[in-house]
């Protein structure tokens, strides 16, 4: 689904991350880790098109270039604050990719977008504006918005950043749920343990020392038998050493 | 996708068998499908021969199922997580679309709305009486750099438009004025019309108009944007007042640079009128300027400049309450600087109106 080969990411040419070979098979569940600042949003704002890899071979979904995307994009996405449209209710937000890109009346769209709201626990919801709802909900009904058009490939960002750990752990569920019923494949950006845990995501570890991939593992592989100072500080919640 | 109906006895339910993949695209079809199915009695779907079953279409089978209206058959190990999880959380069917909107429960909303926005307008004023009582006792609690600033951005910077607008305000009033002037041989006092018009009315009103467009619809959006932002809740927990932190100094840097403007208005659209007056009517600038010191008293220069400042005032005050009284996000911003906008238009013309009677009143 994703393939990547010495990767470079960045912004106006400058790499903050090189040399990023990985592959993310049909239907698995990545989450990027990484301290703050390492370049985690940035390799994710690569694989959806919106920066252009600085250098080497990148393919998400058959695109060998998403920032050059024409066309229905064949991946959703969910980013960190939501980017609901505050001036729509939550089933429009939804309804609008099922607008834009297929021939679907008005009454189906409606419904379809309804089921997705339902699906990511908003059922009833869809005429609430983004303002009238909490951080939680928005990340759901951007979840579902990025749903809309059954996409295969999941792109989300820090899906669990900034709620209590009840509404994390439903998320969390939702995410699973998401992967193991629908079969899609979901690439996640976070930085919070417990999350990556209970999902037991594939990890690719950032680091912005070694400006490279430190870590491709499962998280109870890497919590055990990782010998990188970082990856070790990082699942044993411990203070990274001064380098 | 392909769909076969099979009739069954009396009595028995309808079945349909799917077969083919069901993708986005085939899901109105379905849906037709089954509702047209669906009215006869009890369904039967048949999924034993599809190949692949997206999102959507599982989206329109399961309230369908959970309804008890279809009964799914044959369900294919792969499509059966797809379909298990749209039914666990499947939505309940939309409820009856909310009534037109009647007139007088409009009307009473549209009230009960005005009246709070004048009370928001009455608190703020309230508010920013208390700020400026406590910035007169202590002047050093106003951010004076940011007046300076502001006095930049909403002054000089402002200074082109207002002008090219004053210019052509004298052009077309001295236009107008000297052909009808010209029939009765009263040529001069195309002076005299310009002078007094620009001077007490059109000057100070264009120059306020300009402004409520210009610098009253940035303030209300910057403002609004603060407020959607939580950065006037943040001043607010800090300890800091943001009407004395952010409205003091731009209704300061606002209100002062009103009659500069509209002065600066002025002369522009006096020197539009001298060049018509000289080109149309072969009226010299010295003769034209000889005859609008005649025409122009203090009390005409007077009016025009105490009108700026009260117009640029509330051309200030609109914007920062409406700034201030934002909610929801960005289309809160919108709405609030569009009100902003609007009010300010509004309330100008009225206080021009108020002006008249009370200038006429006082004899000024």
């Amino acid at each position: 689904m994703i393939e990547a080969n010495d990767l470079s990411i960045g912004y106006d040419g400058h790499a903050v991350q090189s040399k990023l070979t990985f592959e993310v098979p049909k239907g698995e569940l990545v989450a990027i880790l990484g301290g703050s600042g390492c370049g985690k949003t940035t390799l994710l704002r690569t694989l959806v098109g919106l920066l252009p890899p600085v250098a080497g071979s990148l393919s998400v979904a058959g695109l060998s270039d998403p920032s050059d995307l024409r066309g229905q994009p064949p991946f959703g996405v969910m980013f960190q604050m939501g980017a609901l449209f505050s001036s729509m209710t939550l089933e429009q937000n939804v309804s609008l990719p099922l607008e834009v890109w297929t021939d679907l009346d008005r009454g189906t769209i409606s419904e379809i977008a309804r089921a997705k709201l339902a699906l990511v626990g908003l059922d009833g919801r869809g005429g609430m504006v983004p303002s009238e709802i909490s951080g939680g909900m928005k990340k759901r009904a951007a979840i579902a918005r990025a749903m809309a058009l059954d996409p295969s490939l999941l792109f989300l960002d820090e899906p669990s950043a900034g709620l209590d750990p009840s509404t994390s752990a439903g998320l969390d569920e939702l995410i699973l749920s998401l992967r193991d019923g629908l079969g899609t494949t979901i690439v996640l950006v976070t930085h919070e343990l417990d999350s990556i845990l209970h999902l037991n995501a594939r990890c690719l570890m950032l680091d912005a020392g070694a400006g490279t991939l430190i870590a491709d593992g499962l998280p109870g592989e890497l919590q055990d038998g990782a010998t990188h100072p970082a990856v070790r500080a990082f699942f044993r919640r411990e203070m990274k050493a001064k380098t | 996708m392909e769909v076969k109906t099979v009739e069954g006895a009396p009595g028995t339910a309808r079945r349909l068998v799917l077969s083919g993949s069901i993708g986005l695209g085939s899901v109105a079809d379905l849906r037709e499908r089954l509702d047209e199915a669906c009215a006869h009695g009890a369904v039967e779907l048949d999924l034993g021969d599809i190949g692949n079953l997206t999102g959507g279409a599982a989206a329109v089978i399961a309230p369908r199922v959970k309804s008890g209206s279809v009964r799914v058959l044959n369900v294919p190990d792969g499509v059966s997580p797809v379909l298990g999880l749209y039914l666990d959380r499947a939505a309940e069917p939309a409820g009856e679309a909310p009534p037109h909107m009647d007139l007088i429960p409009w009307l009473g909303e549209a009230a009960n709305d005005y009246r709070e926005r004048s009370m928001g307008m009455l608190a703020f004023l309230g508010e920013f009486g208390r700020s400026t009582v406590h910035a007169i006792r202590r002047p050093s609690t106003v951010r004076w750099q940011d007046v300076t600033s502001l006095l930049s951005r909403h002054g000089s910077d402002g200074l082109p438009i207002n002008a090219l607008i004053g210019f052509l305000m004298g052009l077309i009033t001295a236009f107008q004025a000297a052909v009808q002037l010209h029939k009765f041989g009263a040529d001069i006092f195309v002076a005299d019309l310009v002078g007094l018009s620009l001077t007490r009315e059109l000057g100070p009103l264009m120059m306020a108009i300009v402004l409520a467009g210009r610098s009253g619809a940035a303030i209300s959006a910057e403002l609004g944007t603060m407020k959607v932002g939580e950065e006037i809740d943040a001043l607010r927990v800090m300890g800091m007042d943001p009407v004395r932190f952010l409205v003091l100094p731009r209704i300061i840097a606002v209100t002062f640079v009103a009659p500069i403007l509209s002065i600066m208005s002025t002369m522009a659209g006096i020197f539009g009128g001298m060049l018509i007056a000289e080109s149309l009517l072969g009226i010299p600038f010295s003769a034209f300027i000889t005859s609008l010191k005649s025409a122009l008293g203090f009390g005409d220069v007077f009016t025009g400049i105490g009108k700026s400042l009260v117009f640029g005032f509330i051309v200030a005050m609109i914007a920062s309450q409406r700034g201030l009284a934002t909610r929801g996000g960005a289309e809160g911003v919108g709405r609030a600087t569009t009100m902003a906008v609007v009010t300010t238009l509004f309330v100008l013309i009225v206080a021009d109106a108020l002006f008249a009677i009370l200038f006429n009143m006082w004899g000024i």
